[in-house]
């Protein structure tokens, strides 16, 4: 009954299928058991008097994609954006516990925030490529974090919007400006924009919820591509696009984490009946 | 069961009539509005040229005011360097307060006092510039009571150490336009740096960069027109100034290109012109403005069509 409630839809299923084929979701997990990306410990996030998430522990399995579920408001976007401490510019905004990538503490003092979000790209919602041309746009991070020469700056602008299935598309107008592409394009463009300095973890917030169908496609498949060398992040409302790209699965409600598992587990046979109700559509 | 009824084609024709109504009076207002401002406009354009164009000859540009036949050259260079030393202090100091007020001041009350008083001083009549100026550059401090005497007395011993004239100079009445360009371009640069959106500063941030990074690399890019049409309009407008440079700049009949020397201007000459018995001279005024009217309009025109290349070049 619950594998009916979660892909009803045939071409939905059908994708499902094709895209999970070349990741076998069990063995990946298996092999990379203990290998942790991200450990979030005791998290808790204030915004102002307001607290938006409550004790959050959990952890990321390096080089696997992990799917951040929930219902609006539950403070998904929220922790994500503890991983690169972009709730930094967050007036208000307190953080405590910890949150360790590979290891180190990035909430510790003397944390070269720079160099933390150089290493832990994001992609937001909205695609949001600055109005330069598609050339600036993936050679900016290159630029700031010291890469100079232009051979090598247009190197690595084409191994990025090659890896983010770009390439083709824009190669004859590099310098057109980035505001010129769909917005489909324009979302590949900031995945490329994010993987240029080579990150070791990318955070994606909900990153096909302006796109159609197609170009949702597009994205996931990248997703599944850019996983076998990066750990990936991403918030979603599409349980369906959770089942297809993401190997581990946490499901959030009110600020608590309720449950994380596989997501195999997640959407077949999880533990609370809070996720079931949730992967099933019976809330949210 | 029965389908909802489409609405035939007469049904679109039973509007009340009021709202059309008011929709066709607002139109024909502001239509009306429009077009009694447009031919003021051009009725004054129109009178200047007129009046100006007969003495537009070329020993306008290459005489000066004593030859014969009457000329402004040592004028025209004397608003284009009152105009230079204006914009040289006024446009850094203007854009980094805008850019402080926008990126960096604390909020609150202190922030908040600020900017009223910089949307004050943009108000402010503008001979209170010259008056300013004339107090702590041009007069000799004669006592040196109260904090103007003392700024009077420091503002000429600096001057002094840095070779500038005590009294009417080029210097002053750059100073005094120079005032009055800061608070306008610090509002304008304020108010485009604010409208860049937060998703650029985040995509900026979220890459790594520095919060400079992100102010130079690609808030001020994206604000970058708005802040120089900014900029223009205060060029435009001090080069249009009049009253503050007759306690400054005071006025010259000889050619000044050295700022230290008292300096004149096309709208100071107009003024002193425009008041002659002389219907030659008041015919020479009327050149000027033709003249000043259109170095404002080329100067604008290029720095438009400069800056719109720029943009097609880097994107
Ligand atoms: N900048 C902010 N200032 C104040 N409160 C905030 C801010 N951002 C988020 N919140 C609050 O924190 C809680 C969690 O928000 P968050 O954006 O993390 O939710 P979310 O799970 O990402 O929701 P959605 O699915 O709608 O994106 C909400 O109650 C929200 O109101
Ligand atoms: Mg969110």
């Amino acid at each position: 009954m619950i594998l009916a409630d979660t892909s009803t839809n045939a071409p939905q299923q059908k994708a499902h299928a094709t895209a999970t084929q070349g990741t076998p979701v069990a063995v990946t997990t298996a092999e990379t058991t203990g290998r942790q990306a991200v450990e979030v410990r005791n998290l808790e996030v204030f915004y102002g008097q307001h607290k938006a998430v409550h004790n959050v522990s959990l952890s990321v399995k390096h080089q696997e994609v992990t799917a951040f579920i929930g219902p609006s408001g539950c403070g998904k976007s929220t922790i994500l954006r503890c991983f690169n401490r972009m709730n930094d510019l967050v007036r208000h905004c307190r953080v405590q516990g910890s949150v360790k990538i590979h290891g180190a503490d990035i909430y510790a003092r003397g944390t070269d925030v720079m160099e933390l979000r150089k290493r832990t790209g994001m992609v937001f919602q909205k695609p949001n490529p600055f109005p330069k041309s598609i050339h600036e746009n993936v050679a900016y991070p290159l630029r700031i974090h010291g890469v100079r020469g232009k051979a090598v700056i247009a190197e690595k602008v084409e191994k990025s919007l090659r890896l983010a299935g770009l390439w083709e598309e824009v190669k004859d107008r590099l310098h057109a400006s980035a505001l010129s592409l769909s917005g489909g394009q324009q979302q590949r463009l900031c995945i490329a924009r994010a993987i240029a300095v080579d990150p070791d973890v990318l955070l994606m917030d909900e990153p096909c919820s302006a796109l159609d169908p197609i170009a949702t496609k597009t994205i996931e498949s990248l997703i599944n591509e850019l996983s076998k060398s990066i750990t990936i992040v991403i918030v979603t409302h599409n349980m369906h696009q959770a089942v297809r790209v993401a190997h581990q699965t946490a499901f959030f409600y009110m600020g608590n984490l309720v449950e994380a598992g596989p997501t195999d587990k997640m959407f077949h046979n999880p533990e609370q009946h809070q996720t079931l109700a949730y992967v099933t559509g019976q809330f949210g | 069961m029965t389908l909802p009824t489409t609405p035939t084609p007469e049904g679109y024709h039973h509007h009340e009539w009021w709202p059309r109504l008011v929709s066709f009076v607002a139109k024909i207002l502001c239509s009306a509005a429009a077009a009694v401002a447009l031919v003021m406009l051009f009725l004054i354009l129109g009178y200047m040229v007129w009046k100006g164009i007969s003495g537009l000859h070329w020993s306008f540009f290459t005489h000066l005011p004593l030859q014969e036949p009457m000329g402004m050259r040592n004028c025209i260079v004397g608003t284009l360097l009152l105009a230079g030393i204006a914009s040289l202090i006024g446009v850094p100091i203007g854009m980094l307060c805008g850019i402080y007020l926008a990126e960096y001041a604390p909020r609150g009350w202190s922030t908040q006092g600020i900017r009223l008083t910089l949307d004050v001083l943009a108000g402010t009549p503008t001979i209170l510039f010259g008056v300013v100026v004339y107090q702590i550059m041009v007069v000799r401090p004669q006592n040196f009571n109260g904090w103007v005497g003392h700024l009077s007395l420091w503002s000429h011993r600096v001057q002094s150490w840095m070779g500038i004239t005590n009294g009417y100079s080029g210097w002053a009445g750059g100073l005094a336009l120079a005032l009055i360009m800061v608070p306008i371009i610090a509002r304008t640069t304020e108010e485009m740096l604010r409208m860049v959106p937060l998703a650029h500063r985040e995509a900026s941030a979220g890459l790594g960069a520095s919060k400079a990074e992100t102010l130079w690399r690609v808030v001020i890019p994206s604000a970058k027109a708005g802040i120089i049409t900014g900029i223009m309009l205060a060029i435009a407008r001090v080069a249009g100034e009049t009253a503050p440079l007759f306690f400054t700049a005071f006025g010259n009949d000889a050619m000044v290109y050295n700022p230290n020397r008292q300096t004149p201007s096309l709208t100071e000459q107009i003024y002193n012109y425009s008041q002659s018995d002389d219907p030659h001279w008041r015919a020479q005024a009327w050149t000027a403005s033709l003249v000043l009217v259109s170095m404002v309009l080329v100067f604008s025109a290029a720095v438009r069509i400069a800056t719109r290349k720029r943009r097609i070049r880097t994107r």
